[in-house]
């Protein structure tokens, strides 16, 4: 069993050999977004947010109102992944609706006495998951919330001191809502930080609302079978794959030193950029540079991502405007630079 | 090593930039400030120079504060100098001197400080600067030595004083200096650029070349002996005296008889102590200027020892000359000055020349009448060179205002007249009534000449003279009708600006025969007195053994006459400056008389001979003076007339025509024949007309010391924005054409940079901190071949750094060379061509190109 593994009733191709190249890396990322954006409408662009979080091994916080479609995407990521270890108790995707009362066991699993046995066991917690997505997540209390985030951190998960590791694509899509804040426990920033990308959705245009409506029967069932999945080990490889081949010349690196600097010294923000934000980023440029399928990281990789990394993780002053229109402002004289620097030898 | 060797290489560039700084400071100071001011200056150059960098450097300062902070020094420095002089309390306390000293220190330490420390404060942010800075140096540098551009190529005196008494040719002394400071100059320029401004740097360097040489025009750099000689005369000689001691009135007091005294005439009276002097001054002079070299050395050689023997002689001869003259007519030299005159002037001219060296080289004789046969043109011509080349001083410039050229090759422009006859010579008249067409004084107004010539076989010419020189009168083309005075915008220059107009002759031999020999109202006192001729029974007596050979009714006209005895004297005449009768009281008889068959002399003899004889043959007639200039002299409308271009010629009168010259042209000439025309002479007369020619519109030459400077500014700031210019569509060029030069590495970069030159001419410009990938994406609905051109330059310069093999590099250059045509041709298509052909003249827009 080892080496076969037997056929969920998603999969629909055979195994194939580990992916080295860019190639194949792409391939994985053109069926993700193929099979997401036929069964999450009008979302293209967080759609390959998503994505490129998986790739770069980080976690997504959506920031929307409910009915959105994050748990759809969610559940459309999950059905997209084969998982080709069915043996190994891990399943594909998990759901954990955070509320107050919530606690850690709840999520990380607990230990449980088994009568007929006589034996305690351990039962894993829904975040023994390839894809979990926390829905709520500013609902439940802080100890329940440090719990997950200590997983997604450590991609282990320690409870009564045994410490569990993770699926190696452990990858957490976690939700919140914007307006609705009495009764929530606001994530700290040091918790935030451990979100790759936060991404604030917005309502879909007008165009993409009525396709839904006219489509909703076939929108709702997915991509179904008609698209090819990817298997947990194409998604790991092409992790690897970005890590190791997508190239990120040294200026590009000064660019995002200089970017956190800029944001720094930026008097509006009280709180710059962490390290550990370059440090993540890294992989978020390299895997979106994969996206789009080129071999070397652009400034353009970097504008694009800036928001969505450095979003959250920027602490403003009161009063000195939207994250958004920060961010663009402290990118903007390293991104010059490093424009100009493409003319230099 | 070779980390260390390039570190210390990088490191020299340093030093380097001070020595051109205070090398610049230094040439552009030295002219005008004294020892205090060249140290303040140097100092502050310094000082300025280091302050810059460490500014420079300080990034959180802005420029515009920098200059701001800089400009208020100089208004401080400039305020104090101010006070230190205006103020009694400064002088009162540390004296007068001290307070002028100060005065200069200040102003000049504080305007080199911050000067270069702004040069260098903006070459220190804004890297393509630094050739701005290293071209202020080189102008300042070029305005300090192109100072002698006014036509001494000692102008830097200190510099070429130097150089003579090291026995240096200064101009070699200069363009040595110049090489020295290019070489730096290039030297630091390469050392200054990194890899990105070198080309450009290099560009620029050719350019700096090629504005420097127009500044400076090329004829500066070489050596013009003659022209500053001849100003050293000018300036040397004392005001009354003749500029180049050829002068005709400077002859008249001498007494001397010309006739004798031809190789010392100038020398003899005034004489020897005039040629001392004149050698002195010329030495004293000479040593700033490279005037002196050019005979001195140059000719020397040669002409030496003519000039030699002529001084010696001249030495001699006064002493000889003295006893006789004084045994002879004590008149001559003390009293009658009238009689010295009249062959003196003749004489001199040509001395003049004689001592300059040309003895030797004077064949030709006086002036070819303008009737006269080719052949004779030749030795006038030899003459007329060798006479520029002694004695290149330039007495005038006529600038013909007609379109007139002489028919006969030669102008004959006359000063003055001589027909009152005396014991030997001519003199100027003293009747009220003869000579009636000479107009004695410079002209104050519109005046008339009181005789003017029949108006019959002559044409109207009109010409400005601009004299440079004293002359004590006027000269004009034969005959003058009118004289006016004209504007003198360069009284450092000329002494005087005047215009004529004259009735220039246009006469046929065969028109004036038949003519009667008198005037319609002389009378007979006047014609007589035209016609007083020596009683020397000889001379008659010549004449009629001439006359005879004629048949009798060419006998019976005046000009047949006078003609017949003109070419006898032609034909008979070996001319010769070194003719001299010191046994003889008549020159005339001993130039006539003392040799069988051949009368040695030059032109005051043979004029004097030709007046003699026609008045015996009863013909009026008498000697003209003043300028023979060859035609070949003239440029353009420009002639110069020189001090050896003194002339004096037999002139006769005819009823109808008026007074002609008749000039006699030797069949035969004893000096040494000149060197073949002096090509390099006759270029400097060229360019000297040329420049005339600017002086008589305006403005040059010796321009006061502040206007110099003003005008120096003029010419920087304006030089800058030249080389500003032309950098800018240099660099445009330049950039436009590097994809096809570049190397296959390099082709992504310069010719993406080539890309964005184009679009930023068609207005398509990438915003500030806007991404190249958002820009491409932005003006893809007008150029959508720009997406692929971008892709390729951010992926060749943020990929992995590889050895691409052959193949892709011809892979991508044919990528490359097929986007560049697409995008050459959606711009075409799809931006106006005049947004682009204002794009392209615009120079600006190699800035909006990033």
């Amino acid at each position: 069993m080892k080496n076969e593994f037997t056929q969920s009733k998603h999969v629909t191709h055979e195994k194939a050999p580990p992916i080295t190249d860019m190639e194949g890396a792409h391939g994985v990322v053109k069926r993700l977004m193929d099979r997401l954006t036929k069964g999450v409408i009008g979302r293209d662009a967080i759609i390959e947010l998503v994505i490129i979080a998986l790739l770069a091994d980080g976690h997504v916080l959506l920031e929307d109102f409910p009915g959105s479609g994050k748990t759809t995407l969610a559940k459309a990521l999950g059905d997209a992944i084969i998982d080709d270890m069915p043996d190994d108790d891990i399943v594909t995707i998990r759901r954990i609706q955070f509320t107050p009362d919530l606690l850690p066991a709840d999520v990380t699993g607990t230990t449980i006495f088994d009568p007929n046995t006589n034996r305690f066991f351990f039962r894993p917690g829904p975040i023994f998951a390839h894809i979990v997505l926390a829905d709520e997540i500013n609902r439940t209390s802080p100890k329940v919330q440090s719990a997950l985030l200590e997983s997604m951190a450590e991609k282990q998960t320690t409870v009564d001191n045994v410490t569990r590791k993770l699926d190696d694509l452990f990858f957490v899509i976690a939700t919140q809502n914007p307006l609705d804040l009495s009764g929530t426990f606001p994530l700290p920033s040091a918790q935030l930080d451990r979100f790759l990308f936060k991404i604030k959705m917005t309502h879909i245009s007008r165009d993409h609302e009525l396709f839904l409506l006219n489509n909703l029967a076939s929108v709702l069932k997915g991509a179904g079978d008609a698209f090819p999945r990817v298997t947990r080990t194409e998604i790991l490889d092409a992790r690897k794959v970005v890590k190791d081949l997508v190239y990120v010349h040294p200026k590009i690196k000064e660019a995002l030193v200089d970017i956190a600097d800029e944001s720094r010294s930026d008097e509006r923000i009280l709180q710059g950029a962490s390290t550990r934000s370059l440090v993540l980023m890294i992989p978020a440029l390299q895997a979106r540079a994969l996206a789009k399928k080129r071999t070397y990281v652009n400034a353009d990789d970097v504008q694009s991502l800036a928001y969505f990394i450095f979003g959250h993780r920027l602490e403003l002053a009161p009063g000195s405007g939207t994250s958004e229109s920060v961010v663009a402002d402290i990118c903007r004289r390293p991104l010059e630079s490093l424009a100009r620097q493409s003319l230099k030898r | 090593m070779k980390d260390f060797l390039d570190k210390a290489l990088k490191a020299s560039r340093y030093p380097l930039r001070i020595v051109i700084g205070l090398m610049a400071v230094l040439g552009l100071v030295v002219s005008f400030a004294g020892l205090s001011g060249i140290l303040a200056a140097l100092l502050g150059a310094f000082l300025g120079l280091l302050v810059g960098e460490v500014l420079g450097r300080w990034k959180s300062v802005r420029i515009g504060a920098i200059a701001a902070v800089l400009g208020g020094v100089v208004l401080v420095a400039l305020l104090l100098a101010r006070f230190a002089v205006g103020w009694s309390i400064v002088p009162a306390i540390v004296g007068p001197s001290v307070s002028l000293h100060l005065k200069t220190v200040l102003t000049l330490a504080s305007l080199a400080f911050a000067g270069l420390a702004l040069l260098r404060t903006v070459a220190v942010r804004i890297p393509s600067w630094r050739f701005v800075e290293i071209g202020v140096f080189s102008v300042f540098f070029v305005a300090a030595f192109a100072a002698h551009r006014d036509g001494s190529i000692a102008r830097p005196l200190w510099l070429s004083d130097w150089a003579w008494r090291a026995g240096y040719d200064p101009s070699n002394v200069l363009l040595i200096i110049g090489a020295i400071f290019g070489v730096i100059c290039a030297g630091l320029l390469l050392l200054e650029s990194k890899h990105r401004l070198s080309a450009l740097t290099l560009g620029a360097l050719p350019l700096l070349a090629v504005i420097l040489l127009a500044s400076v025009e090329p004829k500066d750099l070489l050596p013009e002996p003659e022209i500053t000689e001849l100003e050293d005369i000018q300036n040397a000689l004392p005001g009354g005296e003749r500029e180049t001691g050829l002068d005709i009135p400077t002859t008249i007091g001498t007494g001397d008889d010309p006739l004798e005294t031809e190789q010392g005439g100038p020398l003899q009276g005034e004489g020897d102590g005039e040629g001392v002097a004149d050698a002195e001054q010329g030495e004293g002079e000479d040593d700033g200027e490279s005037g002196e070299e050019g005979e001195g050395e140059g000719e020397e050689a040669s002409d030496g020892g003519a000039g030699e023997e002529g001084e010696s002689e001249t030495g001699d001869q006064p002493e000889g000359d003295e006893g006789e003259a004084e045994a002879e007519g004590g008149e001559e030299e003390t009293g009658d000055p009238q009689e010295g005159e009249g062959e003196s002037e003749g004489g001199e001219p040509q001395e003049g020349e004689g001592e300059g060296g040309e003895p030797q080289e004077a064949e030709g004789e006086g002036g070819t009448p303008p009737e006269d046969v080719q052949e004779a043109d030749q030795p006038e011509m030899s003459f007329e060179n060798s006479s520029q080349r002694g004695a290149p001083s330039v007495a005038a410039v006529v600038v013909f205002l007609d379109d007139y050229h002489t028919p006969s090759g030669y102008y004959y422009f006359r000063q003055k007249v001589m027909s009152e006859f005396g014991a030997y010579r001519f003199d100027e008249t003293t009747r009220e009534d003869a000579d009636l067409d000479v107009y004695p004084n410079f002209p104050t107004r519109v005046d008339r000449v009181d005789e003017p010539p029949p108006w019959q076989l002559r044409t109207r010419v009109r010409a400005r003279v601009a004299m440079i020189g004293e002359h004590d009168s006027p000269f004009a083309l034969e005959s003058p009708v009118l004289y006016m005075p004209s504007t003198n915008s360069n009284p450092d220059r000329f002494n005087s600006v005047y215009k004529f107009e004259s009735m220039a002759q246009e006469v046929d031999y065969a028109e004036l025969v038949g003519r009667e020999a008198r005037g319609p109202g002389w009378s007979d006192e006047l014609l007589d007195y035209y016609l007083t001729a020596p009683a020397d029974e000889r001379y008659a007596e010549l004449v009629e053994e001439i006359l005879s050979e004629l048949p009798d009714e060419a006998r019976a006209d005046p000009f047949t006459r006078a003609l017949a005895i003109k070419v006898h004297l032609d034909q008979r005449m070996a001319y010769t400056l070194d003719a001299r009768y010191p046994g003889w009281d008549d020159a005339t008889a001993g130039f006539l008389f003392a040799e069988e068959d051949r009368y040695v002399g030059y032109c005051v003899h043979a004029a004097h001979a030709a007046v003699y004889m026609w008045r015996l043959a009863g013909v009026p007639a008498r000697v003209g003076t003043g300028y023979l200039v060859d035609e070949s002299a003239r440029r353009g409308s420009s002639l110069m007339v020189m001090g050896g271009d003194a002339h004096a010629w037999p002139e006769l009168y005819l009823e109808g025509v008026g007074w002609i010259p008749m000039d006699i042209s030797a069949a035969e000439t004893l000096d040494a024949p000149g060197d073949p025309v002096d090509s390099d002479a006759t270029r400097v007369l060229g360019e000297m007309v040329q420049d005339a020619e600017d002086l008589k519109d305006g403005s040059k030459e010796r321009v006061p010391f502040g206007l110099y400077m003003r005008r120096g500014l003029v010419g920087l700031v304006f030089g800058l924005i030249v080389l500003l210019f032309s950098g800018h569509y240099l660099t445009k060029a330049w950039r436009r054409a590097r994809p096809v030069l570049a190397r296959p590495q390099a082709v992504p970069r310069v010719a993406y940079r080539a890309c964005l030159d184009r679009l930023a001419e068609a207005g398509l410009v990438r915003e500030e901190g806007e991404t190249r990938e958002a820009f491409a994406r932005r003006i893809a609905t007008i150029v959508p071949a720009f997406g692929e051109i971008t892709d390729m330059h951010v992926g060749a310069a943020f990929s992995r750094p590889t050895k691409p093999d052959a193949d892709t590099l011809r892979a991508n250059a044919l990528r490359w060379r097929r986007s560049l045509a697409a995008l050459s041709e959606q711009l075409d298509e799809r931006t106006s061509f005049w947004r682009r052909l204002l794009g392209a003249i615009d120079p600006t827009s190699l800035y909006r190109s990033r």
